[in-house]
């Protein structure tokens, strides 16, 4: 077959375009419009309440950006907020593609978590570090793994809408985990609400240069993660039908992809990767599970998704943004009369609304769209089209 | 009185014209039949009247008045009712509720007066002799019969004078058909016009007064009933010159009896979500087109369903299904695939492709397991390949525009379908499904198109072919087989091919 | 009976009133089409705006209604995004519960200098038993609009068969606004009984799961009023129970443990959803505009 086979090369660029299912550089640049526009509008709007509370936006803006990459431990922070938005906002983005809405990244996330607590428990004879983390991460995604794919079960089985049941989950979540962490695994030693801490070789250690904040080769690990899922979806078989089904549904069906199947397993991928930011939380940063933990990681991670555009390598930017504004905006305590951190919340919100309202854009980008293909035809004619 | 008159009235979506010309005249107190075959404009021209799609040009007089229609508020308004084909009905709602719903009696925003409503609605159903009283029942309660009788009524409720029934004995049964034009006859006495949209001949002729033929998107004439046959109306439904008559070679078939089935149906019943199969027995030889007729809704689409996806069906269904004497009853489509079987699905847009992905992509779906497509590494795919296959494909059936990186959905009907059909031929199948491959698509990819499927016959391919349009199976096919009522009306072999004939059956009747 | 009646049936009653509220309001949004997973986040709004103007005007009635009130004009932020810009309702819904979730320390921050909660509310401006008498109202209105009334018909049409309403000549979109304004108004009410009547301050998220709760009895009451009514009920239910069961010993040497009855009401509805009530209740129109 393949000796009469044209030799066909694809540029690099053509690739990349495919793989973030954008068919040219303007609708590259229309999809980019689309994000800054709506995230812009959110900060806008964000810093014009800030206006209100008296403090001067601009100022506001400065201590946003210096809290965030002001110092060495400063930024150590924004990569610790970031990383767990990466993780989620993978979990958000991944399921999505098939055509689901995972709205349960935050329980499966609490469940992974105390799972990798759980693991230090259970594995305290482990000493080598290296095994540890195995062991810790594998619980971890297991947990949250088996989580997330109770949803697609449901609606595989019994059509239950994702929505509602990742809804429920999350509350189960998080009383199931607060059971444990009180009566089961809790510390003797402290009058706290925590877990008995992981044992040192559990432990993953920090950069120097970010001077005690707590993220080191973590980060590079999620980075790779997420362009390692970003190549898997795009040239895999299974990301393949992951992208047809959430498409269109009848025509995968009709050519034999079992929705099913896929269901269940998008979201056992998704409540996975959330539950590893267990590893982020209780083997990089406090050691042990404590309830309430998360900064509303899993719900953020939707908007990480929404930001990206449901693309699985715009996660990466998208959590960086999220994870600067959260960072950020824990100085605002400190540095403002009248600001406190809650303005994260305010912001997120309104960026999520700005970035979703899809119809704010269409004008905008349908101009700019247009501005492009003429400039493009003054410059040559022809063309795809 | 003219109720209603067209005058020259065309309407186009985008590059698609739908209507051309459409100057007719309807009387007061008649029944008027408009006539024509699938995609001949009719539903589009009554939904210009309706006020749903506004006319680009022409003119519509209403009771003389010249008048433009804009919205269905305003048709309805001007005594204009209509019942559509999907029935505008809420199904866990009660019939009372559904038909008062826009003109409760009551004061806004106060409570409605059912009651009230009660006792006009059941006047109605007397003054009419519609025999119906299940006010109270939720409409999912009731029979497609009887819903559309809920319709007829609502209109009667909203005092429509001019009642549209758009193919309205598509769904029904033959005892619901003949009580529907009863209650039809009882409304033109009682002083309503009624237009009746259909491309059934024979209930045009038996119940109408006046009747107005379509042809692409054209009206060719208007006939009084009384003068007419069904001749004179087929042959201006369908014209002289037939559009696309297959030049091309057709490998002489040696002895059909010598050569055994490859597929086989015996016996096969089930009831689907619309529509249901009883007892159909099919043979299936290799170098054949059998072609699978039948006015829509009498099961082709269900069948078509099931031989492609058996196992979707495996438990509401009897009788046998069998590839190379194997029964494969509980194969998945990727199961048939493996056996050689390949489909063009019914609705390409529905079914066939993946519109905001590239040919390329497109062109893997249902091959995505296709050992020819996979990577060295297991469980990656090799676009490069497939790819190349594109670029072959878009030389081979002149698909344009010519670049593997085209979304789909920016791809006409026409060379969509191509893209379809190549991905169909692709794995070299044995056994072909195409359905409909020509709807929807431009003349020239006609032509391609079923010289594409005629290739794949004279090279031995076993074909079955479900069209609504009864030029193109007797231009293609080798044997026709008629669904009526979820059965085999008839079946005829090459020699007995007459469009009357099967049309005749395609309408309940018998082959001879 | 009177000690029933007193430990049962009035603390039940109690819990369950700012259920009612919101799943009244939830059930009619979804009624029209709309999908409002926003309203935790109108009730948290509604809490705290209660709160404030109970406060400020010394007057419960009208800290209740600015309650309402709040919560609508979050919920035509919520409009604005999915009517008119076409944003997925769930995705808003979400973004609405994280806004809500930043307004009251915002807020709380510049007007009381706290990180979001509100000064106590002297008792004689803390509503007694009023809210209640107003639930019992609310019922009965709601049941009887939803059937009876030419705007319930039409409400339920646009949710169900949007084209059937449109060709009858009603608007969809505006019958879909206010579905989304009662939503808003209804759960807003809800967060004035937890800050106002419940107790006696608002305090930092306050909401506590209540109107994903809401969003619940919704579903289990199959989008009807009365079984909507019953199911809160029943989470209300669970609830006193776990007030009063708080280190009660029932069987063994430890005493209950909360968090097994605080994971009940939603343990209960995803065993109804998956076995009983499937989508097929649900308004066909639903979350599609």
């Amino acid at each position: 077959m393949s000796d009469n086979l044209m030799v066909v090369r694809t540029s690099f660029i053509q690739r990349f375009f495919q793989s973030i299912g954008v068919s040219s550089f303007q609708a590259l640049l229309r999809s980019l419009i689309k994000s800054f526009a709506g995230a812009g509008l959110g900060l806008a709007a964000g810093l014009l309440v800030c206006y209100y509370a008296g403090e001067p936006p601009l100022k506001i803006l400065k201590i946003l950006y210096q809290s965030s990459f002001g110092s060495g431990y400063d930024f150590g922070m924004t990569l610790y907020y970031t990383a767990p938005l990466i993780l989620t906002g993978l979990a958000v983005a991944i399921p999505f593609k098939a055509g689901l809405f995972n709205i349960g990244a935050e329980g499966q996330l609490t469940v992974g978590a105390l799972a990798a607590a759980w693991a230090g428990v259970l594995g305290a004879g482990i000493t080598s570090p290296f095994l540890a983390v195995l062991f810790a991460a594998t619980f971890a995604f297991a947990a949250g793994g088996i989580w997330g794919a109770i949803p697609g079960f449901l609606k595989a089985l019994r059509g239950s809408h994702e929505v509602i049941t990742t809804i429920m989950l999350n509350f189960i979540a998080a009383g199931m985990t607060a059971y444990f962490t009180l009566y089961t695994i809790k510390d003797p030693n402290s009058a706290q609400a925590e877990t008995i801490p992981v044992p040192e070789s559990f432990f993953l250690k920090p950069y120097e240069v970010f001077n005690g904040a707590p993220m080191g080769n973590l980060i590079w690990f999620l980075i790779v993660l997420a362009i390692l899922m970003h190549f898997w979806i795009w040239n895999s078989r299974w990301g393949y039908c992951l992208k047809a089904l959430g498409e269109n549904e009848r025509a995968a069906e009709t050519y034999g992809i079992t929705k099913q199947r896929v269901w269940v397993s998008s979201m056992f991928v998704a409540g996975g990767l959330a539950g590893l930011v267990g590893l982020v939380e209780i083997l990089g940063n406090s050691h042990k599970f404590k309830i309430g933990f998360s900064a509303d990681w899993g719900f953020v991670g939707i908007a990480v998704a929404l930001v990206a555009r449901g693309n699985i390598l715009g996660v990466l930017p998208s959590a960086l943004l999220f994870g600067m504004l959260q960072k950020g905006a824990g100085s605002l305590d400190l540095e403002t009369e009248k600001v406190t951190r809650d303005l994260s919340y305010l912001i997120q919100g309104l960026i999520i609304l700005g970035v979703a309202s899809e119809g704010l854009w269409d004008g905008l980008s349908r101009f700019l769209g247009n501005h492009l293909k003429q400039r493009a035809r003054a410059k040559q004619t022809g063309g795809t089209k | 009185m003219n109720v209603i008159e067209f005058k020259r009235v065309a309407k186009s979506f985008g590059d698609v014209v739908a209507n051309r010309d459409l100057s007719f005249e309807v009387k007061a107190g008649t029944i008027h039949g408009l006539i024509g075959e699938n995609g001949a404009g009719k539903s589009t021209a009554m939904k210009v009247l309706f006020g749903i799609f506004p006319a680009d040009s022409g003119e519509i007089l209403i009771r003389k008045k010249p008048t433009r229609i804009t919205n269905p508020v305003q048709a309805m308004r001007l005594g204009i009712g209509m019942v559509h084909q999907h029935f505008m009905l809420a199904e866990p709602e009660t019939v009372l509720d559904n038909i008062i719903l826009g003109h409760e009696p009551g004061w806004f925003p106060g409570l409605i007066f059912r009651d009230k409503a009660r006792k006009e609605l059941t006047e109605i159903s007397k003054n009419y002799g519609l025999a119906f009283d299940k006010w109270d029942v939720p409409v999912s309660h009731l029979s497609v019969g009887e819903q559309q009788r809920v319709e007829i009524i609502k209109l009667l409720y909203q005092r429509s004078d001019v009642l549209i029934l758009d193919e309205p004995t598509a769904v029904l049964t033959p005892q619901e058909v003949k009580e529907l034009f009863q209650n039809l006859l009882r409304l033109k006495q009682e002083g309503k016009t009624i237009i009746l949209i259909s491309h059934k001949l024979k209930e045009v002729l038996e119940f109408t007064d006046y009747v107005t033929v379509m042809r692409r998107g054209e009206t060719v004439g208007t006939k009084v009933t009384n003068e007419t046959n069904e001749d004179e109306l087929a042959e201006m439904m369908v014209g002289r010159k037939v559009s696309f008559t297959y030049q091309g070679i057709r490998r002489i078939l040696s002895d059909s009896t010598e050569i055994p089935s490859i597929l086989k149906v015996k016996g096969l019943s089930f009831k689907g979500l619309s529509e249901s199969c009883v007892d159909v027995t099919l043979n299936l030889r290799q170098g054949e087109i059998l072609g699978i007729g039948g006015v829509q809704g009498n099961g082709q689409s269900e069948f078509l369903r099931f031989l492609s996806n058996p196992k979707e069906y495996f438990h509401k269904v009897s009788g046998e299904y069998t590839i190379r004497d194997q029964s494969v009853l509980a194969d998945s489509p990727l199961d048939l695939r493996k056996r050689g079987v390949s489909l063009v699905p019914e609705d390409r847009l529905a079914e066939g492709l993946l519109l905001q992905q590239d040919m390329t992509e497109n062109f893997l779906l249902g091959q995505h397991e296709d050992p020819r497509y996979q990577s060295k590494f297991p469980g990656l795919l090799d676009r490069d390949a497939a790819r190349a296959r594109v670029e072959q494909n878009i030389k081979a059936f002149d698909i344009r525009p010519p670049y593997p990186t085209v979304w789909s959905g920016r791809m006409s009907g026409g060379n969509q379908q191509k893209l379809v059909i190549a991905r169909a031929l692709d794995s070299k199948p044995e056994i072909l499904f195409v359905a409909h491959p020509t709807r929807g698509v431009d003349v020239g990819a006609i032509e391609l198109i079923h010289e594409a499927i005629m290739n794949e016959r004279n090279a031995g391919r076993a074909i079955i072919l479900f069209s609504s349009e009864l030029e193109e199976l007797i231009d293609l096919s080798d044997r026709i087989a008629v669904f009526y009522g979820g059965r085999i009306q008839a079946e005829f072999g090459r020699k007995e091919f007459d469009p009357w004939k099967i049309g005749k059956t395609m309408g309940g009747g018998n082959k001879e | 009976m009177e000690v029933l009646f007193d430990s049962w049936v009035l603390p039940i009653l109690r819990v369950s009133t700012p259920l009612i509220f919101a799943a009244l309001g939830g059930m009619w949004c979804e009624r029209s089409g709309i999908v409002q997973i926003g309203l935790e986040g109108f009730i948290l709004v509604g809490s705290f705006f209660g709160a404030v103007s109970t406060l400020y005007f010394n007057n419960p009635y009208l800290g209740f209604i600015i309650a309402g009130l709040a919560g609508m004009a979050l919920a035509t932020l919520y409009g604005i995004a999915v009517l008119r810009y076409r944003a997925n309702q769930i995705v808003a819904g979400t973004a609405i519960n994280l806004f809500a979730l930043g307004v009251p320390p915002f807020l709380s921050k510049i007007w009381y200098d706290s990180t979001g909660s509100t000064p106590p509310i002297p008792t004689e401006a803390q509503f007694h038993v009023a809210p209640l008498y107003l639930m019992i109202a609310l019922v009965v209105i709601c049941h009887h609009a939803f059937y009876y009334s030419k705007f319930g018909l039409r409400l339920r049409f646009a949710g169900e068969h949007p084209k059937a309403l449109e060709s009858a000549g009603v608007s969809v979109g505006f019958k879909r606004w206010q579905g989304v304004w009662i939503s808003g108004f209804l759960a807003g009410l809800a967060g004035g009984t937890l800050s106002i009547y419940l107790s006696s301050s608002f305090i930092r998220n306050m909401s506590a799961g209540r109107g994903f709760i809401a969003l619940a009895a919704v579903i289990l009451g199959k989008w009807k009023p009365i079984p909507t009514v019953l199911a809160c009920l029943l989470f209300g239910l669970t609830e006193t129970i776990q007030i009063r069961l708080q280190g009660v010993v029932l069987w063994g040497t430890e005493p209950v443990p909360v968090q097994w009855i605080q994971i009940l009401p939603y343990l209960i509805t995803i065993v109804v959803l998956a076995g009983a009530v499937g989508r097929s209740y649900a308004p066909k129109g639903l979350g599609t505009s």
